[in-house]
């Protein structure tokens, strides 16, 4: 009987013990998505609001963990924030997610509130507003940072002096189009693109005369129909096409930049 | 003296045995009762994949009855109908039992809406067809699924028969039901248009198939371009002669695009002729599953 009794209370405690598979000890072996559902489980059943906003914010760390950046970003929103030292971690956070679902411009609003209700500079804040001023093409802002916060980036003078000196150059993608359509293929060279310039500029050439030779021979259909429309197309493609070439150019030097910061960062 | 405390010793260790039992029974009801309440939690917060995995769990922590078993399949159903996984839905529940027969019938509701949604037209009408039920609301329900079904089936005459059944005294029900047969009315005043007599106009007129369609911007555009090449082509006769390149090459373009204008009217009727079908299925599917969702979310 006894035994028995010691089997009943064996099983029982297996029973509980299996109840104890939590949150963290999935998230610490990885099962990331079982791990999300463990603290949401545990969140619902929290005694106070303050244990509940805790464990929602590691079921957002479980979503980052699964690269669902929007989602866990999404989920940092539910936490009430009532605690100071919560929020400041949860608004880190947010700032970093942002950035991670290439939100730039989220990233940017959440840095503000940083800076309104902390103003302290620590080197992660530091580096994700440089990173995000790169992304948002605020070249100047960026630069300042550099300038100002070396000590604090751990950058040294050397450092600071090659990332200032790389391309930060950006060109205007409107310019561009402005450009080919006073000139046509002007815009592509200035998009940093010569011999694409060059074969827009020939090409429309070509049709201009091509319109030209029909109608002096008096082939006045042929010419306005064929050969105005066809440069028309040409005309304005050309121009769209080194608008495009301009935000492709910008894009390379933005993540070009970022790159040489991030060499930089990972090498301390 | 020995034997008496051996009795007491083991009636203390059944009164333990039992407590613990009880203990074990308990934490499990409890604990059902929990993960319950915690399963709408995450339905309310839209998480049905997390629903999903964690029904799976609570299946294999506890040793379910038959009738929580079928309260655990139609909830599965239910969250895959969430996510559009209408064959993993419909999977689940075909397992609804009919131990609690109102769950039985909701499920079989489901079912066939979802069988009709995937154009399983006949599955779907021999689900209807074999529902039974003692609640006059179900039992409208599925006559009006019935209804719709036969207008995605194009049987108008069929619909009617349905339709004649419809009664107005089910608040959920009739506002549907009036859709249903403005649907009906709209398919039975459509007039199809002739590919044919599409294909006969644009040769006639270039682009005017088009019109008749009811395109009037790509109408134009038809008789514009066919045109553009045709006074090109006349201009190299009328300049260099028949035997000139230029007309020749105008001369090609020309018939190109007049044929392929004449093809495009012929196709350009059967792509609004579908996508007007496309149109009304839609419609069809949203009045269809609405009411499902109004009664038994």
């Amino acid at each position: 009987m006894k035994r028995f009794t010691l089997i009943c209370i064996y099983l029982s405690g297996c029973f509980i013990g299996k109840a104890q598979i939590t949150g963290d000890s999935l998230y610490e072996s990885g099962q990331y998505f079982q791990a999300a559902i463990a603290y949401e489980k545990e969140a619902f059943f929290a005694p106070n609001s303050e244990l509940q906003d805790q464990l929602i914010l590691k079921r957002a760390y479980a979503y980052k963990a699964l690269g669902n950046y929007t989602k866990a970003f999404n989920i940092t929103s539910r936490i009430s924030k009532k605690s100071d030292s919560l929020y400041k971690v949860v608004l880190y956070e947010r700032i970093l997610l942002a950035y991670l679902s290439d939100e730039y411009q989220k990233a940017h609003n959440e840095l503000l509130k940083w800076q309104v209700r902390y103003g302290e500079n620590s080197e992660e804040i530091l580096s994700l507003r440089f990173l995000t001023l790169v992304q948002i093409e605020k070249m100047e802002e960026a630069q300042e940072i550099l300038n100002q916060y070396a000590s604090e980036l751990s950058i040294n003078q050397e450092e600071v002096s090659s990332l200032l000196e790389a391309n930060w150059q950006l060109k205007n993608p409107d310019k561009a189009y402005m450009l080919s359509l006073v000139l046509p293929g002007v815009g592509q060279m200035y998009a940093g693109h010569f011999f694409k310039g060059v074969f827009s500029g020939v090409v429309q050439t070509g049709l201009v005369i091509f319109t030209a030779w029909n109608v002096y021979h008096g082939y006045f259909f042929t010419g306005g129909m064929t050969g105005a429309t066809l440069f028309y197309t040409f005309y304005l493609g050309g121009a769209r096409y080194a608008r495009n070439l301009t935000i492709q150019y910008n894009d390379r030097v933005k993540s070009e930049l970022v790159n040489e910061f991030l060499d930089i960062a990972s090498k301390k | 003296m020995d034997g008496l405390k051996s009795i007491g010793m083991s009636m203390k260790s059944q009164i333990s045995c039992g407590l613990f039992l009880l203990i074990s029974f308990w934490v499990q009801g409890q604990k059902f009762h929990d993960q319950v309440r915690f399963l709408e939690h995450l339905e309310t917060l839209g998480e049905y994949k997390e629903a999903l995995y964690y029904i799976d769990q609570i299946g294999k922590q506890i040793n379910l009855s038959a009738i929580e078993q079928d309260s655990i399949f139609f909830i599965k159903g239910r969250y895959h109908y969430e996510l559009k996984e209408i064959e993993k839905s419909i999977d689940a529940f075909d397992k609804v039992g009919m131990r609690n027969q109102q769950l039985f019938e909701v499920a079989q509701v489901y079912t066939g809406f979802q069988l009709s949604y995937s154009r399983r037209f006949d599955a779907a009408r021999r689900k209807f067809e074999s529902f039974q039920s003692s609640d006059s609301l179900r039992l409208a329900l599925v006559n009006y699924q019935m209804a719709s079904l036969s207008l995605l089936e194009r049987g108008l005459g069929r619909f009617s028969l349905y339709a004649d059944r419809f009664e107005d005294k089910y608040y959920v029900l009739s506002d549907y039901q009036k859709d249903m047969k403005g649907i009906y009315e709209e398919l039975k005043s459509h007039k199809r248009k002739s590919p044919f007599v599409a294909g006969l106009l644009s040769a006639i007129v270039p682009g005017s198939g088009k019109l008749y369609n009811g395109q009037i911007g790509p109408g134009v555009m038809g008789l514009v371009s066919t045109g553009i090449f045709g006074l090109q082509a006349f201009e190299g006769y009328r300049k260099d002669g028949l035997k000139s390149a230029r007309f020749i090459i105008f001369g090609g373009l020309f018939t190109a695009f007049y044929v392929a204008n004449i093809w495009g009217s012929v196709v350009s009727v059967r792509v609004s002729e579908q996508r007007y079908n496309h149109t009304v299925d839609e419609a069809i599917y949203i009045n269809m599953h609405l009411p499902i969702r109004l009664l038994y979310r």
